[in-house]
Parts: C-alpha cells; structure tokens; sequence
C-alpha cells in the first residue's frame, strides 16, 4: 500500500550507514542500545517492513496469566471480564492463555507461581494490583516479557497498560460542571493507589480550569485503610454534585445518602467511574467513564507481540481512554 | 505550496509526446516502459505539480486529501509537526492543504476533505461538529466528534518531581509561566501529584511567576530545584542565577519540558517524539477512513527523560 521503505531511506533518516541499520533491526549488536532503539523507532514510524526479523515463534506462543486471589473471586467480576478479554486477545494473535491465581501467601513470600516455574511460558500477563516485590523476584527470575493490566509501578522495569485515569476523571468532572455545578465532591481514597491519585488529579483540574474551590470537607474516603473496606462517611452540609473514583463507591454514597432522606439525582448528582457494576440497581442508572478493557487487552497482547519478536526493547506505559457513558445519575442545575 | 493540483495524464502526454497508456504505465511502475521514457514522464509529471503515487495502481486506492490546520506556530513544541506530517502524506502519495487558523471558520464547509488535522491549542467548543475523521494535536478536550493526541504532560512532570526527589531535592520550587497553553495546566497538576507521592507539602510561595518572587524567599527556605515548564524559561532561569553567581546544578537544579531550540543547553527535561506524534496522527485517520469506527479517544503520548546536566545532587552537601 505505501511505498516500500528501504535500509537506506532508514540510513538517511537516521544519519547513520546502511549496514549499521540492518544490524540494528536484527539485533545483531555493534551499536549502544539508545542508538538501537532510535533506529528501530524511526524504521517502525517510517512503515519498514518487520516481518523477516520476526522470530518464528511469536505464533503459538504460551503466556502466563496471573492474577491475585483477592480480585478474581466469584462474584467479584471486574478482574474476570478483563481476563476473558485477554484470552480473547491473546486467541486472535494464537496465543495459548494459562490462568493463575496468586494467593496472598505465594504473594507475600515471593513465591514463583508454577506457570511460571514450568519454564514453558513465553510471555507473563499480570491483571491486577500485585506486591512490587513480588513481580520484581519474577523479572529477576525469568527473562520473559511482562505485561502488568490495571496497575502501574514506576520503579517496575516492564510494561503496563492503564485506563487513563487522569483524562477519565477530568471526562467526569467536566460533565458535571457543564450541567451547571459548582459546588463538586471527590469521593476516592486518594492514598490507596496511583491510579486513584490520577483519578484526584484530574478532578482537580477540571476544577481548577473552571475557577471553582476545592472543599477539604467535600473529599470523601471510600475505604479504610490498611484493610480496604469500602466505608464512605458524609459530611454535614454537602455540595450539589459528588464525582466518585469508582462505580463501586458510588453506590455505596448512594446507601449513605439514601439513609439521610437524599436520594440521587434530584438531591445530589453523581458520576462514576469503570462502567462495571456487578448486581446492583444503582449500576443502571449511574453516569460514568467507560474502561476499555478490549481496548487494554489488545495493547497488552501488541507489547507481548513486540517484545517477543524483538522489534521492541524499551518498557511502555500505555494509557487507555474511553468514553463517558450517560445515564440518569445527574441532573443539570441553574 | 501543498495546494492539491489537478493535473491530467493527457497533459503529460501531450508535454511528452507518449500516449496516455504509456504515462499511466510509467507513473504506476508497470511493465512496458523503457526507464529512459520512464523517467522522462516522471519528471514532466512532478514538474507539472501531480503528485506521483508511489506503487498503487490507477485502479485501486483513491488518495487521501488531509487538510491540515497549523494554528500555533509561536508554540515551539508543535511547530515542525506539521512539516512532518507533510512528509508522512507526501510518502503515502496522498494529499493535502496547510491551512492556518484564518481557515478555522470554514471549518466543514469543504466537500472534497477527507480528513482533518487541527494542531494547537483553539476554542474546541466552537468549533462546529465534525462531520470527517479530524483529530487535534496539541491539547486535551471532551468532545466526542474529535481524537485528541497529546503529550502526556502531567505523568511527565510526575517524573521530573520524581527524579529531583531521587537526587535528594524535598524544596522544589515551580516556575509558572503564564500562558494559555491547555498542557501547561497538565503539567502543573503533575507537579502537584509528583509532591504529594513524596509526601511534600504543597506551598504557595514556592509557586511563582518570576525570580523576583524567588529571592523574595527566606535562603534558609528557598527551593533547592526549579521547575519549569519549557526549556527557554529554563534558560532564562539559568541565566537569572548565574547573575547573582549560582552556579546550576551544583547550588540549584533547574529542568525544562519538552525538547530545547539550542541543541547545546543540556537541560534536564521530558522529550516527546513529534515523529510519533505526527505517525499517530495519520494512522488515526487513515484507520477511521478505512472503516475503524472506535469512538474517538484522548492518546496520550508518554515521554522519555533527558537526564542532561542541569539536575544535581544535593544528598552530598
């Protein structure tokens, strides 16, 4: 389709000479790393042609797919519909899935799981928030591409695919301030996790874009901590809409509020975020941020493809946006 | 310049005295055609202003008509985007128009545009619905009509917080500079987020305009690190301090964002490929024009870390 790139096109482009582009996209060394990378990058958004460097056997490849005990129990769906949309993603590209949960004890003594011990496994998908320490022992044990889904750590050296929290929650915030509110809570345990403290930030800016005041008294935990139940406390006098880190702690503000005669939307409006609420009502009716995870699974199944034909070496951090889903848990105001 | 001609293959045959067949067959890579009278008709071909297609045949594959809005050019971090995408098209042999931000208003009203490219920061909510794949590069907005490609700034300045925590700093000062600039309320929020994951308090002084502000702080307070949000405020920064004999990075570190004019400054800072970003953006639309319906998305572009020389260690003082 488009015209064919050639070594020296890549040479030019590069500034460096024919042979030491061939070397670098087949890996066969004699250049830095950096400069193998810029090479490959460059040959990659000019549309060179990868196939004769692919090794032969990133087809039929076996991956690894761990996720913790705790996220994938029955009844607690999320984890399991993201891992449906890996096995399907990993199906399309023939690759063979092996599911695996971690209990926490495997977990926190850093055991190696027995997928991954087998020494037959291409490939490890992790679904889930699991201990740095852990995955680190299996980086350091195995020289196998990992994927993480769902959770990121900086100090981690592997990639990860995440909702964009950040441009999620900004999504969510900017809806309510265009149906006309100014007096907006966050409802979200801002220390739990990076991926709720991206969700506080981009509410913050959506705030902070608008010109409107950030009440202290209007941000809400949703869980205790250390042990992470859910627990939402309501202040006395509330603001006219709440946007809350997760579907899941919306419809527990919707309990809370419930108890005190309020009810959602002609009291109080709510966003959530996820789109995934598992056998609740109030999962209906909320107005939320999309995750794609399709979208996420096929990233992840794109960086294993790389890594393991060796047209990538860099880690990646790829964000996954989505859309807001429009329901009834928002009423405009004048 | 990029203005799509309509030249015919009669006038090139008539310039070249070949027949129409024999123009078609030289242009398209077909067999037949001696490389003397091959070339000849290429020549007369790009002299006349039609843009050769590369190796699709005449048959398949209509061309591509891109219309390319470069609103921004006193933004250095978008201005050479649109020269890249140029090539990008002009490689695929397809075509375009470089329109600038006058053009806006007739945003939708061409019939013949395929497909849109809008780069730099504008009024996304007047912009009327697109009725064509378009996607706009340059900032983060909310409709649903539009893909928006953005350097990922706030997780960015995270990373530059992190780094200075890394190399001892917990005074990190930042320089705002004001400016509409959609990315720079990103990067302030990374800055924000970057303190609160090392557990350092956000203060209010510490956030200023201009280094008057700066020395108005008590030395024993004063930040130890400057951020700031591009390259040449870095300098200016740099420049300010060296006046008053502090030397960078062994008294203060200051960082940048996003890739410096003077290629000799070595400033610490976040660099964004504007090749990825340019590549991205026309894979977007090409994928939307060949029946990708997605919904339109926000791709935020991650950086890379330029460790430079303008950052310092302060653990050994």
């Amino acid at each position: 389709m488009e015209s064919k790139v050639k070594l020296k096109d890549i040479a030019k482009e590069t500034g460096v000479s024919i042979v030491t582009v061939s070397n670098a996209l087949a890996g066969r060394g004699g250049v830095s790393d950096e400069i193998q990378e810029k090479i490959i990058g460059i040959a990659k958004q000019m549309g060179y042609d990868f196939t004769r460097y692919e090794k032969k056997d990133a087809n039929g490849a076996s991956l690894a797919v761990l996720v913790p005990a705790k996220d994938i129990s029955v009844g607690n769906s999320f984890y399991w519909e993201m891992y449906e949309k890996v096995a399907y993603a990993a199906a399309k590209r023939h690759f063979f899935t092996s599911l695996e949960m971690i209990d926490s004890e495997t977990e926190g003594q850093n055991v190696i799981p027995q997928t991954v011990a087998s020494g037959k496994m291409d490939g490890i998908v992790i679904i889930g928030r699991a201990e740095s320490s852990f995955i680190k022992k299996i980086l350091a044990t195995v020289k196998l591409p990992l994927v993480i889904m769902d959770s990121y750590n900086t100090d981690l050296n592997c990639d990860c695919v995440i909702s964009n929290s950040y441009v999620g929650m900004y999504k969510t915030t900017k809806y309510l301030i265009s149906h006309g509110h100014k007096k907006i809570g966050f409802v979200g345990t801002i220390a739990l996790n990076r991926n709720i403290k991206d969700r506080y930030f981009g509410y913050r800016k959506a705030m902070t874009e608008a010109g409107l005041t950030i009440s202290e008294e209007w941000i809400l935990d949703d869980r205790t901590l250390p042990e992470q139940n859910i627990r939402v406390e309501l202040p006395d006098s509330l603001p006219t809409a709440f946007a809350c880190a997760s579907d899941f702690s919306a419809a527990y503000l919707n309990k809370e509020l419930n108890k005190r005669g309020l009810s959602i939307p002609e009291d109080i409006s709510v966003t959530g975020y996820d789109n995934y609420l598992f056998g609740d009502d109030f999962g209906n009716t909320i107005t939320t941020y999309n995750v794609d995870m399709a979208k996420m699974a096929e990233e992840a199944m794109d960086i294993m493809h790389e890594k393991m034909s060796g047209t990538t070496i860099t880690n990646q951090l790829r964000y996954v946006d989505s859309y807001i889903v429009e329901r009834s848990s928002v009423r405009t105001i004048k | 310049m990029g203005k799509r001609k309509n030249v015919k293959l009669e006038d090139i045959a008539n310039a070249t005295g070949v027949s129409i067949v024999t123009v078609s067959n030289a242009l398209y890579g077909k067999k037949g055609v001696s490389e003397n009278v091959r070339n000849k008709v290429i020549k007369e071909a790009e002299r006349q202003g039609y843009k050769v297609r590369g190796n699709r045949g005449l048959e398949n594959q209509k061309i591509i008509r891109f219309d390319i809005y470069d609103l921004d050019s006193s933004n250095i971090n978008l201005n050479d985007i649109s020269k890249i995408i140029v090539k990008i098209i002009n490689a695929r042999g397809d075509e375009y128009r470089l329109l600038g931000a006058k053009d806006l208003k007739d945003f939708g009203h061409n019939i013949d545009t395929d497909c849109n490219i809008i780069i730099g920061d504008f009024d996304d909510e007047s912009l009327p619905k697109a009725e064509v794949p378009t996607v706009v590069i340059g900032f983060g907005g909310i409709r649903t009509d539009l893909d928006y490609i953005i350097p990922d700034c706030f997780h960015g300045m995270a990373q530059i917080i992190q780094q200075l925590v890394y190399h001892g700093h917990r005074r990190i000062g930042y320089m705002n500079t004001i400016d509409n600039y959609n990315v720079k309320m990103d990067e302030y929020m990374g800055y924000l987020s970057g303190l609160m994951s090392n557990g350092l308090p956000e203060r209010e002084y510490y956030i200023f305009n201009n280094m008057e502000d700066y020395w108005k702080i008590d030395a024993a307070e004063r930040p130890t690190a400057i951020v700031c949000t591009g390259c040449s405020e870095a300098t200016s920064v740099i420049n300010e301090l060296s006046q008053k004999g502090i030397k960078v990075p062994e008294d203060v570190s200051v960082t940048g964002f996003f890739d410096q004019v003077d290629q000799d400054a070595n400033i610490t800072t976040m660099s964004y490929s504007k090749s990825e970003i340019a590549a991205l953006s026309v894979k977007l639309l090409t994928d939307r024009i060949i029946g990708n319906r997605a919904p339109m998305n926000t791709y935020a572009i991650q950086g890379i870390f330029r460790e430079n020389s303008t950052i310092g260690n302060i653990l050994n003082r």
